[in-house]
């Protein structure tokens, strides 16, 4: 039998059942890592360990989830807090900037050495705006109405970004992107 | 209504590169190192006796009597050095219901 999150989350409220949480762990473990590993670009040991933080939390805070958003949402808005927290700690604005800069400088480089990027690759290199609101749109299904909610920002940005981030990876994969195509 | 087209390369290698991790004891890694839930009560009563205290020393360290007086005074002659010890007063009250108000709507 198999219980809907409303269940869960009631359960585990209830009578502090830490195994209903476990299945709501189990059930969107994959989502949570993979939005943080594409986040920390591909660092996988940090991508755990802010996963870690983001389910302990979503434990302590289940009483302030309210039902209005589905609990993935949720659950992503609290991984995107921990890893802005963890970059605010580790004062890595300054990669923020460079961020910015990458983009462009990748594009003229792989364009003089034809360079071949992976999606993922490619992914690295948008900014992390950019690339939270393509992961959370493009590959985890989310509305764009969702993903303003998860990265705390209004729909239009949220649209601006996908569009400029799928903008960018479409220069960055040319060489692939043009393969793919005429399969 | 999201931006993606059904037939565009770019959405469908996005969909398709987005793989399942597997759990690989992930989950049962959480669900030990989860912390016993205090109760939602817990917190509001700690800082909302905390501020009862810091209200009952407040008012054991200020003259009470005097000040009741002063608002009593303050209302029939109204004058700077009765009015600054019921605006003190009055501070201090508001200060302890602020933070009970706070803390009663705090979520975590």
């Amino acid at each position: 039998m198999s219980f809907s999150d409303a269940d869960l989350i009631a359960r585990a409220l209830a009578r502090d059942d830490e195994n209903a949480f476990g299945e709501l762990v189990r059930r969107y473990q994959s989502p949570v890592r993979g939005f943080l590993v594409k986040l920390t670009r591909g660092d996988f040991h940090l991508a755990d360990d802010l996963a870690q933080e983001t389910f302990l939390r979503g434990w302590r805070r289940l009483s302030t989830f309210r039902g209005d958003s589905r609990f993935e949402t949720w659950l992503f808005g609290i991984a995107y807090n921990e890893f802005r927290m963890n970059i605010r700690k580790k004062s890595e604005v300054l990669s923020e900037e460079l961020d910015e800069t990458l983009p462009e400088t990748l594009h003229s480089a792989a364009a003089e050495t034809e360079l071949h990027l992976d999606l993922n690759e490619a992914l690295k290199r948008v900014t992390t705006v950019e690339r939270a609101a393509i992961v959370l749109c493009c590959q985890n299904g989310l509305s764009h109405e969702e993903a303003a909610r998860v990265l705390e920002a209004p729909v239009g940005t949220i649209k601006t970004n996908i569009l400029r981030g799928k903008e960018k990876l479409r220069r960055l994969l040319a060489p692939a992107y043009t393969n793919y195509e005429s399969d | 209504m999201n931006l993606t087209e059904p037939n565009d390369p770019l959405d469908q290698l996005l969909r398709e590169s987005n793989e399942h991790i597997d759990d690989n004891g992930f989950t049962a890694r959480i669900v030990e190192a989860l912390p016993r839930r205090r109760h939602a009560w817990f917190r509001p009563f700690v800082i909302s006796a905390a501020a009862f205290c810091g209200l009952l020393t407040v008012s054991f360290l200020l003259p009470v009597g005097e000040l009741l007086n002063s608002a009593l005074l303050f209302f029939s002659t109204p004058n700077v050095s009765s009015f600054a010890v019921l605006a003190g007063g009055l501070a201090v009250t508001g200060f302890f219901f602020w933070t009970c108000v706070t803390a009663f709507g705090m979520e975590e």
